[in-house]
């Protein structure tokens, strides 16, 4: 008997358009569900049909069976045991100032004595390793870790069924494969159901069962992955395709022969490139660094040093570092290693104990906020921080005042228009959904034309056709001589956009160099392209557009 | 196997051992009894052994180096309190010295001295009180009592730390963006001042309406609800300790009543002799004071025959 089951359901919140249109697709007990589609197709609501308690409110016909009798029908309490949800933000999930308090939190509410509750919280602390957290405060934890207590907090309840909305897209890279490899665990070893909307497909198309592809409020395409993946292939569906693998899109696109295994993981990839048995023309690298001539010194950090406390740890350690004019600087790291920090004493809101960081010769952290503004604009990793008027129109036509832009009515419509936002306009910020905001955040920023350009992990929470839009316009801004610093975790975006590289280590600059330079030959660092690639038969690339263009015309099939 | 996973249960009950180890309930006992004692007896003898004993204990619960910071001020008041109540006040019959005119008496300088034994002791208590029964084991007993008001401390502690961070952020961007409340005039800075606040409550309320929903999802509301219990209380343990404690309380309370521990200052100090049932009390009141050390001492005890 299949877990769920859901027959034509269509939802729409009350005096808006149908948001779901005519979904029916049944699901298994012990798969592993992956739902994928852009953002703002309906994806999340789908998900919160499920849960009971927070069903969202609107028009709803069609059924939903959860063990052959239709959801409304069973007891609440069951339910609330039995299917378990994760949401997208870690922070906002916690309710509790300690990891304890917070993991027994349902428990709590479900009315369990202390002794259950202590028999299930040390079997699942030891399955996850964390004992070391259980007394500390969440706000010492990092999200990654504050994720893995949400989750946690969850299996205490001893669900059959877990739903996760966009569970890693707050997390950084390693965080996440981390919290993907626990849910593929409690899939294969206890044969939990699991459905989970993502964005990062790289390493679920292996795990999954069943993929769900949903587009304009319907399932466009479903079935196991390979299945799917063929199905975008014969429709050419370019939403879907960016969804594919960097893997198998190459094979998808360079083999004729389909009746192959189709590769989805690193290890299948490298077995299919082993039966390519043909040399490559390894190309010089066509990306040469510019001569360096005399640009102009925009930032210059000499030799910094800071501290958030007193007998704290040096977070930012005898940090150096020059940006001249037009560069495209990007800035990996792991977690806690200074990146923020960095772009912090950049825009001068923190003062280094020691050495300088000077823009145009003026130290940062003396600037007046005025003359800052003029100079740079900064983007922060939380939008709702930028937003300070009711509508994203106001917002824009303050800045236009401020910066006494001339035409500023034809300004914010064709920035609107590059955008793609046209129609949130009269909108208030928090309305619209996490990518909207960021785009429409990154256009109030471009609107004063500045010079420099400063983001914290633009690309966090983008579903991957947004980021291909994002990419193209930054190296637009790039081409016009636009100086841009920009702190991430997205290695594969950082590979396609950046000029420049840094890889930062315990508040230092560990190494810099171009994208390639950095990233080829590293085993965490690096795209799962080029692990793919590595001694292979092709020459080391970080991105599947690289090797579209190498792949010699000879060996096509 | 088995020795392990009960290992692991034990983990989960946060264990310190000796006075810090007791359930949080006996501590609470233990300090009001002792705060109680102290402000009523105002015998200098109690005063002085308590002080000496609540020394010792801070020493045993390693919170002598806070006391050294806090003993600085203590000293400096109790001194000011010394000189100024001897000079100015001059109540009482009993003449000391005569300095420039001015008669100094005994009973003022009784009397402030007193009152300087009295803080001290509160203090030497207060430094006790916040090493063991920290905001933590404080809650979860005030919980007991008021459960959902405890709650929402619980939620505002969570809270507090958030919203500093957004702050934070937020007067990082809005820096950036031209506002400001370090610079401009007057009126710019209180605009901007609200302009943040504004934009950290719509934030802020935004992201609560997922935390209700993460709370509802976790059957917040739902019915009966019961209460995870971190500390163990045992029976025989705990609870003789309490009796012990709460039974000498009670005969240093009726001692009282009794009118022994109190001494007459004004207006004409005389110190009768220490009688047979002052001892009693002055007894009572040490092993109460005491307490601490007599666990950690057996505890000391104990790891030391186990070995």
């Amino acid at each position: 008997m299949a877990l769920f089951k859901v027959n034509q359901l269509s939802f729409c919140y009350p005096g808006e358009q149908p948001l779901l249109k005519d979904i029916s697709f049944t699901i298994e007990e012990g798969d592993f569900v992956v739902l994928c589609g852009p953002s703002g197709c309906g994806k999340s609501t789908l998900l919160r049909l499920f849960i009971q308690p927070i069903a969202p409110i609107g028009e709803l016909t069609g059924d939903i069976y959860y063990k052959g009798q239709e959801l409304s029908q069973w007891e609440s309490r069951t339910l609330l045991e039995e299917i378990g949800f994760v949401m997208q933000n870690p922070d906002n999930q916690i309710v509790m100032d300690e990891v304890m308090k917070e993991i027994v939190f349902a428990l709590e509410n479900l009315g369990y004595s202390t002794f259950e509750m202590r028999k299930r919280v040390a079997e699942m602390v030891h399955f996850f390793g964390i004992e070391h957290l259980l007394h500390k405060k969440v706000a010492e934890l990092s999200g990654g870790q504050k994720q893995i207590i949400n989750l946690l907090a969850v299996l205490l309840l001893k669900p059959r069924v877990l739903i996760l909305d966009e569970p890693t897209s707050q997390l950084d890279p390693i965080a996440a494969k981390e919290f993907l490899s626990i849910l593929a665990r409690l899939n294969e070893e206890f044969g939990m159901t699991i459905i989970i909307v993502e964005h990062r497909l790289e390493e679920l198309f292996a795990v999954a069962d069943q993929i769900l592809m949903m587009d304009e409020g319907r399932i466009q395409i479903t079935g196991t992955s390979e299945m799917c993946i063929r199905q975008v292939y014969e429709q050419q569906n370019a939403i879907f395709k960016s969804y594919v693998p960097s893997i198998t899109k190459l094979f998808m696109e360079m083999e004729n022969d389909y009746s192959q295994c189709m590769p989805l993981s690193v290890k299948e990839g490298k077995r299919w490139l082993a039966t390519k048995n043909t040399s490559f023309i390894s190309k010089p690298m066509m990306k040469s660094v510019a001569k360096q001539t005399e640009k102009e010194l925009l930032i210059e950090m000499n030799d910094v040093y800071f501290q958030y406390e007193k007998k704290g740890r040096f977070v930012l350690k005898g940090l150096s570092l020059s940006v001249c004019k037009g560069d495209f600087l990007a800035i990996v790291g792991g977690n806690g290693c200074g990146k923020s920090t960095l772009l912090k004493a950049c825009i001068g809101s923190i003062r280094p104990q020691r050495g300088f960081v000077k823009l145009l010769g003026n130290h940062t952290y003396k600037l007046h906020s005025k003359e800052l503004s003029q100079q740079l604009a900064y983007l922060p990793q939380n939008p709702q921080a930028y937003f300070a008027h009711t509508t994203i129109e106001k917002e824009m036509q303050e800045i236009v005042k401020r910066h006494q832009i001339s035409n500023g009515t034809e300004r914010i419509e064709a920035i609107c228009k590059e955008f793609n936002i046209s129609h949130l306009l009269h909108r208030h910020p928090e309305d619209c959904s996490g990518g909207e905001m960021q785009r429409a955040a990154l256009a109030c920023i471009l609107l004063g034309n500045p010079q420099l350009i400063m983001m914290d992990e633009p690309t966090k929470g983008m579903d991957p056709i947004a980021k291909q839009q994002f990419a193209d316009l930054l190296q637009n801004l790039h081409l016009r001589n636009t100086t841009i610093i920009m702190v991430t975790h997205d290695i594969e975006f950082t590979a396609k956009v950046a000029n420049s590289c840094m890889i930062l280590f315990n508040g230092e600059v560990a190494v810099q160099g171009t994208p390639s330079e950095v990233f080829t030959g590293n085993y965490f660092y690096t795209t799962p392209f080029n692990r793919i690639t590595r001694n292979s038969c092709m020459p080391e690339m970080l991105t599947v557009e690289e090797a579209f263009d190498l792949w010699p015309a000879q060996v096509r099939f | 196997m088995i020795q392990t996973s009960s290992n692991r249960i034990r983990r989960l009950i946060i264990i310190d051992t000796g006075f810090r180890g007791l359930h949080p309930l006996v501590q609470l006992i233990y300090y009001t009894c002792m705060a109680i004692l102290i402000m009523l007896y105002n015998h200098p003898y109690f005063l002085i052994i308590c002080c000496f004993v609540l020394i010792i204990v801070n020493i045993m619960l390693d919170s002598w180096v806070k006391l050294l910071k806090w003993m600085k001020s203590i000293l400096f008041l109790g001194g000011g309190i010394i000189l100024l109540n001897t000079f100015l006040v001059t109540k009482g019959e009993t003449v000391l010295w005569i300095i420039g005119g001015r008669a100094i008496m005994l009973e003022p300088l009784l009397f402030s001295f007193i009152t300087m034994l009295m803080l001290m002791a509160i203090l030497l208590l207060f430094v006790a009180f916040n090493n063991t029964l920290n905001g933590q084991k404080f809650l979860y007993i005030f919980s007991s009592f008021f459960q959902r008001t405890a709650f929402f401390t619980m939620l505002a502690m969570r809270f507090v730390p958030l919203l500093k961070m957004r702050l934070h952020e937020i007067s990082d961007v809005q820096r950036v963006k031209g506002l400001s409340i370090s610079h401009g005039s007057i009126k710019e800075r209180a605009q901007s001042g609200m302009l943040f606040l504004q934009v950290l409550l719509t934030w802020s309320l935004t992201d609560a309406i997922d935390t209700a929903d993460a709370m509802k999802a976790r059957g917040y509301g739902t019915g009966e609800i019961s209460k995870y219990k971190p500390y163990r209380f045992i029976w025989k343990h705990e609870g003789i300790i309490i009796g012990t404690i709460v039974s000498l309380f009670g005969i240093c309370i009726v001692g009282l009543l009794l009118g022994y521990g109190r001494l007459e200052i004004y207006p004409k100090y005389n110190m009768p002799p220490l009688t047979l049932v002052d001892a009693l009390l002055l007894f009572c009141i040490t092993i109460i004071s005491a307490f601490p050390l007599i666990i950690e001492g057996r505890e000391a005890l104990k790891w030391h025959y186990l070995k």
